[in-house]
């Protein structure tokens, strides 16, 4: 892989202090990137972290992608399946904003707004969590974030976390050369982005009070809203964190200060019309 | 069991031990081990053992408060509970 003589693109994102760069020999990879990640306005002098992707769009048997960084010379990715490209970088980046934003809480869940209240969807991408947010932000919600909700302790209140829907699937990907062999078969995360409309998606550095917290599950009966006691919510959020062992009692009694604030629920998933309904009505009844 | 490992079993003073954190809400006890980074929720009568596990009162002491507290339950069913949820506080590492 030659990729001296090759040109370069670059592009930059912002999550809070965290600040990195992307480099790529592809013009298109790059606004694919940007497409997912809000764009810095500015160029930014020291990145905390410098990813290089390397593209080769070329068709044959030797055609390879590459993710290089966030440290010089270390290998994340080396792929034939272009569409493992962006999934590999975001993981990475969230990595990253893990280790990095280490004085806030950081909960696997995503965060919206409607009509001034705070919502707080916690769960894993298999839960149905993204659907989900896209279907609540289709029908009106505002967008703060979909993946990591970044949360302000001691205020009780979700930041903004600069990154579009990214609603993802697990699928079988084959090479056109090697997919009668299941040895090459390839177990892939693939992601599609939703477009946010302008008016739904809040700038970088925006936060909101946090009012409820919802639990989705996908589920084969009916939808469903089931109250989560205070110390249920706590188990489950707690599940939802990242371990990092320096503030994790302060992560500990900051979530239970949240619980006893706010209203949580489980919310079982069937079809995202009632669903979402369901959710609009308990809102509306508060 | 010989009747003098019985007697020692009733003499420990079972601890708290380092690490754990705990959140009391709505009558739920929550428990968080900081080094393992992992939680459990203890029911009532768990909760109360937990927090007898100080280092000063022995089971023995931890049987005669639940039998305080829970006049209209057979002591010997306090005391299989006792020795049950001892023995599993224990094996999550929340007591020693």
């Amino acid at each position: 892989m030659n990729t001296s003589n090759q040109p370069s693109f670059s592009t930059y994102f912002r999550v809070l202090n965290f600040i990195g760069e992307v480099i790529s020999n592809d013009k298109e990879f790059i606004s694919e990137f940007r497409y997912l990640y809000y764009k810095e306005n500015e160029p930014v002098s020291n990145p905390h972290a410098s990813y290089k992707v390397y593209i080769d769009r070329h068709l044959g048997l030797n055609k390879i992608h590459s993710i290089t960084g966030p440290r010089k010379d270390e290998f994340l990715l080396i792929t034939a399946f272009y569409p493992s490209i962006l999934p590999a970088l975001e993981q990475s980046i969230n990595k990253l904003v893990i280790q990095k934003l280490d004085t806030y809480c950081l909960v696997e869940s995503g965060f919206i707004t409607y009509d001034g209240l705070g919502l707080l969807i916690v769960g894993g991408y298999e839960t149905g969590r993204n659907l989900l947010i896209k279907t609540l932000v289709e029908r009106g919600c505002i967008y703060y974030g979909d993946a990591i909700s970044i949360l302000d302790m001691p205020r009780y209140e979700a930041i903004h976390f600069p990154k579009s829907i990214a609603v993802e699937s697990l699928s079988n990907k084959f090479t056109k050369f090697r997919g009668r062999n299941p040895a090459f078969r390839e177990r892939n995360r693939t992601s599609s982005y939703y477009v946010l409309p302008a008016e739904r998606a809040k700038t970088i550095k925006a936060c909101h009070r946090i009012d409820f917290v919802f639990f989705p599950k996908k589920v084969s009966g009916s939808p469903a809203l089931t109250y989560v006691t205070p110390a249920d919510a706590l188990m489950r959020l707690m599940e939802s964190t990242f371990d990092r062992r320096q503030n994790s009692e302060k992560q500990f009694d900051y979530l239970a200060g949240l619980v006893r604030k706010v209203q949580s629920f489980c919310i079982s998933i069937k079809g995202l019309k009632k669903t979402t309904d369901l959710i609009f009505q308990q809102l509306r009844a508060d | 069991m010989c009747p003098d490992s019985n007697y020692n079993r009733f003499m420990q003073s079972p601890r708290v031990t380092e690490g754990i954190s705990y959140q009391e809400l709505d009558g739920e006890l929550v428990i968080f081990d900081r080094t393992k980074h992992k939680v459990f929720n203890l029911n009532r009568i768990a909760s109360l053992i937990f927090f007898f596990c100080d280092g000063e009162h022995t089971s023995k002491d931890i049987l005669s408060e639940l039998m305080q507290i829970f006049k209209d339950v057979e002591p010997a069913v306090l005391e299989e509970d006792l020795e049950k949820t001892l023995k599993i506080l224990k094996k999550n590492g929340i007591v020693s």
